[in-house]
């Protein structure tokens, strides 16, 4: 690749909001055909960048040359008609129109002026096709998973005849196989000549797709490495100036009494009755492919969704009113995957958004005690090390992975029995990954009980001491630690029962 | 802190600018008196505001509030008269209030129905139940002691102390109390909050209740200050209070927003209320700068979401100097109709200043009336200010007009009161302060009146009961003596409905071979009584003729005669001979209507004051005009003679 003139220059950007500097002196180098990684901690500045480059942001200072002339785009708008496309890391859907009505948004093809719905929708089964996804492109968008909506997400920018496209974090909701198709589709653009940046997470995808890496720490690009000349060990060390042990560390906990029982829970459809107990100080990981009923089951635990028979014991004490309010009260917490939508109220301060599980602690007759209320979530905050300019900052101003961090530090400050937490670990980086397991360690430590969702295997086999696989709504099997491997775990994960 | 208070500060800011503009532009404004006036006018739109920030907050909407305050008024008025005490009869007001809040978020969380059809039906089920209550007539003759309420203590209004205080409460409320915590949650993000635990359901049903609860208050506070309460009181001010929340920054989307915001929210469409008064715009303009300032607003607060999100310079630059052109012409606008008023202003001490207050001015019968007093004060020598409410029935808004010319010290109030009890208070302040009131077209309670120890002049108007009895008459003499007929009347309770209605019945007196085989109301209004009418055709098969109170009624009624094709055969009496009543009966579709002059009425008003001013003659207490039987036979006559008024009793 070496000797070609790159496609993309990025100079010297820089862009300050109030009290952060989010960028500095950043710049970026793309290649023609090229899979650019961008690798960087939650907050490095690395959606910002991209944002800016797609015309959503403008930068305080700093030059972008595309394709041998200097643009400036002021909208998405205009960056779209130069070929700027850019799938984003929040999901931005419209949740009450169709998945085809959302592929084709503002650009819906007319024929005299009314809406071709035929085209419409064969033309976004197609797109979905590409990506192996065959959800019904009639379905509401506000019907899909949150995998299901990456995936009409990234059609939506499939459709657009992108010069460059920008990925944030496509894979953090999609499963194995879809990554692969999803791989597949940017090689051949790629073909093409089309290039991709590329933002992960996951070293996995870095070294699976990517072409070269640029790292960022604190608003500034501090690298650009050849994928295949460089390993795990050094992009970490670029990112965060250290090197973080790449093994999860597994606590030693001792196990004690049932916290969380629940017999024979079924939801019509969705669940088959399903029976598990986890004890004080066990992490009991849950394993499945997407649409396997993993949420569902935690929502029904919960007390989210209404299961139509089953009982759920929390210490001991059946569930009787069966909704999120009665279940936090007897101690359950339930960290929810699609943040956006079911976790964070967006506009408001990220203090608010922290303590608002847990403000009985700091009220009396209904009367908050802000001084009190504002010493937690400072705890909290610098617990979770997240990073912000203040607390009555908007949440929706934070860095994705700082986002789901005030997530987390609203449940520790709820001081649950009973933790489920479905897909933790999304869209937080590295570093910030390991502090999580290192607190879910913390938290079983001190005799809490955890069920952990995850589609990652290795944080599933590194932190679970019993593994319960689901498939089609049914738990088909449970595995303790010893026997839970990659191969037993997906052999029950595709419906093979336990031999 | 500074960034929580910036969007307030600049709503503050524009509240100090327009403040600051109409004491330019007029003397009286700024005046301790007629600021404290201006808190006062802005009360019961600041109480009600209070609710629908938290409902609105909480990401709901609350449109029953006005009709709940009708509801509330009419019950405290009717305690009070019944003899019990005041504590007992505010308790039961805020009772029912709160009791139509709990109703309205009961249904709303246990229904799972949107606050917008839940309010919407709550806002003609309550609107219904106060007409049911009072039979549709407005109750007054409250103790004297009530009256404490609108008062003042040390020179500051007792409402106005109130208001203070709810709102330091309801500040607080919301931002250091768990329900108001979780009105913003709610109203963030609904789904997020309830998997957090927040018990939506029952926080919300607290927030539509305290909605309830403070028109409750509203409604006890208008009804001390009225004297009065009426079925018919606070229709659109739910869209007021919502205007008053979304001036201040609330955010219709929910989860945004605060109470000082409304607050100063309801007192910049008080000041503007006020202030264009005070500058004698017509009142017709007043939707045009309130609606201006409320789009405005919006447009201001998503430019500064826009610039503060996304910090998009060029977008945010194009919308402030939209901004700032609107306010640019409002400016504009006001300097001139500011430079205006002071040209008119009187420039010889001798020259009197006469306002003239109709129900409103949107009818030709009002305009006539205003149309003839002008050219009178022409002719006189003297000036006119025309000030009115949109509606006929806003009578909070009309007795706010009345402080305001007592404010402006005018000479004399030629008044046309649109409630013939809630207008007395109004009358007694204008007493008070040494202006004569002149009361032309509707009379005011008699027993009303002499308990508040109010004063008027004269009556001047239309003799109601002998119009309908000439129609009365008439109508039989049509039918030969034998028929059916059906009466559709105005609004029940009306002064002016019950005189037409008895007119009616003691004209067909003498012939018991006319029967009346209904009597429905439809309000006045035209859409109203083609309704009306329509279900009289099918019920009555063997109906003759229908005698509508006013021609709008007819005109509806006339109407639906011809879509059941029973022209000819049902013949329609109207009453005022409008202009397109005129035009039905030339055309000979309608058979008849009875003639007013308001003209005369504006004329006999403005001489008689006049006459009074200058020569200290007091006019006859009661001065009626002449009422007249138009049909084919003589319209071509009557639209000749046209606006010159013909001669009438009582001529001065
Ligand atoms: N609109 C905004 N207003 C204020 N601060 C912002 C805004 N957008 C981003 N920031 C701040 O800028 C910094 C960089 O954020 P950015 O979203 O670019 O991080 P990121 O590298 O994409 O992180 P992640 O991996 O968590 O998505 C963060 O500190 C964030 O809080
Ligand atoms: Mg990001």
């Amino acid at each position: 690749m070496t000797g070609m003139e790159p496609i993309l220059r990025m100079r010297g950007i820089c862009k300050r909001f109030p009290g952060v500097q989010a960028l500095q002196d950043a710049g970026l180098d793309v290649l023609p055909g090229e899979v650019h990684v961008l690798l960087g901690e939650n907050g490095a500045g690395k959606s910002t960048l991209m944002k800016i480059l797609c015309g959503q942001y403008t930068a305080d200072s700093g030059v972008v040359t595309f394709a041998g002339e200097a643009i400036r785009p002021a909208s998405p708008l205009e960056a779209e008609s130069r070929g700027l496309v850019m799938i984003h890391q929040e999901l931005n859907l419209v949740p009450g129109l169709s998945v085809a009505e959302n592929v084709f948004l503002g650009h819906e093809p007319t024929h005299g002026g009314l809406i071709r719905s035929d085209a419409m929708r064969q033309g976004a089964q197609n797109l979905l096709a590409k990506l192996r996804c065959d959800v019904d492109p009639d379905t509401p968008v506000a019907d899909l998973s949150v995998a299901e909506q990456q995936l009409v997400e990234i059609a939506c920018a499939l459709r657009q005849r992108a010069r460059l496209l920008v990925m944030d974090e496509p894979t953090a909701a999609l499963s194995d196989s879809e990554i692969e198709a999803l791989f597949d589709v940017i090689h051949s653009l790629c073909g093409d000549g089309v290039p991709v940046i590329f933002i992960s997470h996951r070293m996995k995808d870095i070294f699976a797709i990517g072409d070269r890496v640029t790292v960022m720490r604190d608003g500034r690009t501090v690298g650009t490495r050849d994928v295949k000349h460089t390993e795990v060990a050094e992009l970490i060390q670029l990112m965060v100036g250290r090197t973080i042990a790449e093994q999860i560390p597994k606590r030693e906990v001792r196990i004690g009494e049932v916290v969380l029982q629940v017999e024979g829970l079924v939801r019509a459809g969705v669940l088959s009755p399903v029976s598990l107990s986890v004890r004080s100080g066990e992490i009991l990981g849950v394993a499945g492919l997407m649409g396997s009923g993993r949420t569902e089951l935690a929502r029904a635990i919960f007390g989210a969704d209404v299961a139509d028979g089953g009982t759920v014991r929390v210490t001991g004490r059946t569930m009787s009113g069966r909704n999120p309010g009665a279940s936090i009260a007897a101690g359950l917490g339930f960290i929810t995957e699609d943040r956006k939508r079911q976790g964070l109220m967006l506009q408001r301060s990220v203090g608010e958004n922290i303590t608002l599980t847990s403000l009985d602690d700091v009220a009396r007759f209904g009367v908050l005690d802000l001084r009190a209320e504002r010493e937690r979530a400072e705890g909290l905050v610098e617990r979770l090390k997240i990073h912000l300019a203040s607390l009555d900052q908007e949440t929706v101003s934070l860095s994705g992975g700082n986002q789901q961090k005030v997530v987390l530090a609203r449940w520790l400050a709820a001081r649950c029995r009973v933790l489920l937490f479905d897909e933790p670990t999304r869209g937080i980086d590295v570093a910030a990954k390991a502090e999580i397991y290192e607190l879910i360690g913390e938290l079983v430590g001190q005799g809490v009980a955890v069920v952990l969702i995850t589609s990652e295997m290795p944080e599933l086999l590194g932190l679970a001491d019993r593994v319960a696989v689901m498939h089609e709504g049914a738990l088909q099997g449970v595995l303790d630690r010893a026997e839970a491997t990659q191969e037993r775990v997906m052999q029950l994960a595709l419906g093979e029962s336990r031999s | 802190m500074i960034r929580h208070l910036s969007p307030r500060l600049q709503t503050l800011f524009v509240l100090i600018g327009v403040a600051l503009l109409f004491g330019i532009a007029s003397p009286h404004f700024l005046a301790t008196d007629n600021l404290l006036n201006v808190m006062q006018q802005s009360a019961i739109n600041a109480i009600l505001g209070i609710g629908l920030t938290f409902v609105i907050i909480s990401g709901g909407i609350d449109l029953s509030v006005g009709s709940i305050l009708a509801l509330c008024g009419l019950v405290v008025a009717d305690q009070l008269v019944a003899g019990h005490s005041g504590a007992v009869a505010i308790g039961a007001g805020l009772l029912v209030g709160g009791v139509c809040g709990l109703a309205n978020g009961l249904i709303t969380t246990l229904g799972r129905i949107p606050p917008f059809i839940t309010t919407l039906g709550m806002m003609l089920i309550a609107r219904s139940a106060a007409k049911i209550y009072s039979g549709s007539k407005p109750i007054s003759g409250l103790p004297e002691s009530f009256r404490a309420l609108s008062g003042s203590v040390a020179g500051v209004p007792v409402l106005v102390l109130i208001v203070a205080v709810l709102y330091v409460l309801a500040h607080l409320v919301l931002t250091r109390t768990k329900l108001g915590r979780y009105s913003y949650a709610i109203g963030g993000n609904e789904q997020a909050a309830w998997l957090s635990g927040v018990r939506v359901g029952r926080y919300k049903v607290a927030i539509y209740t305290l909605s309830g609860l403070m028109a409750g208050v509203a409604a006890v506070l208008m009804t001390s200050r009225l004297n009065a309460a009426s079925p018919l009181s606070g229709e659109m001010y739910e869209l007021y209070a919502i205007a008053a929340a979304v001036i201040g920054g609330v955010s219709l989307m929910g989860g945004e927003g605060g109470v000082l915001g409304t607050l100063v929210g309801a007192l910049i469409m008080g000041t503007l209320r006020n202030g264009l008064n005070a500058l004698n715009v017509p009142s017709a303009l007043e939707g045009m700068v309130v609606g201006g300032v409320l789009v405005a607003a919006v447009v201001f607060d998503r430019a500064r979401h826009r610039a503060a999100e996304a910090e998009k310079l060029r977008g945010w630059t194009r919308y402030r100097k939209l901004v700032l052109a609107g306010i640019g012409a409002a400016v504009v606008m006001a300097a001139a109709f500011g430079i205006r008023a002071t040209f008119n202003a009187p420039t010889q001490a001798k020259t009197f200043t006469i306002a003239f207050v109709p129900k409103a001015l949107n009818s030709p019968f009002w305009a006539e009336m205003q149309q003839a007093a002008e050219r009178e004060a022409a002719a006189q020598g003297v000036r006119l200010v025309s000030l009115a409410a949109d509606r006929e029935t806003d009578v909070e808004r009309q007795y706010q007009i009345i402080e305001n010319l007592i404010q402006q010290k005018v000479d004399a109030i030629l008044l046309a009161p649109a409630g013939s009890k809630e207008l007395v208070p109004a009358i007694r302040k204008a007493n008070d302060a040494g202006i004569p009131v002149l009361i032309l077209d509707t009379r005011i309670d008699q027993g009303a009146a002499e308990s508040m120890g109010a004063r008027v002049l004269t009556f001047i108007g239309s003799d109601n009961f002998e119009g309908g009895a000439v129609a009365g008459r008439y109508l039989a003499d049509k039918l030969g003596g034998k028929g059916n007929v059906a009466i559709i009347e105005g609004i029940s309770g009306h002064e002016t409905a019950d005189r037409r209605r008895l007119g009616f019945l003691n004209g067909i007196e003498a012939h018991p071979g006319i029967r009346v085989v209904a009597s429905q109301t439809a309000d006045w209004e035209r859409a109203r009584a083609y309704t009306v009418a329509e279900n009289l055709l099918q019920a009555h098969p063997d109906l003759d003729a229908i005698f509508a109170a006013n021609d709008e009624m007819a005109l509806g009624a006339l109407e639906a005669v011809a879509a059941a094709r029973r022209l000819g055969h049902v013949g329609v009496v109207g009453f005022d001979a409008i202009p397109d009543a005129l035009a039905n009966i030339g055309s000979g579709r309608l058979l008849g209507s009875v003639a007013q002059f308001p003209g005369e009425m504006g004329r006999l008003g403005l001489r008689h004051a006049v006459a009074l001013l200058r020569d200290g003659t007091t006019p006859p207490r009661e001065i009626l005009t002449r009422v007249e039987m138009i049909d084919r036979l003589n319209v071509g006559s009557f639209a000749k003679r046209g606006m010159k008024a013909p001669p009438s009793r009582g001529n001065p």
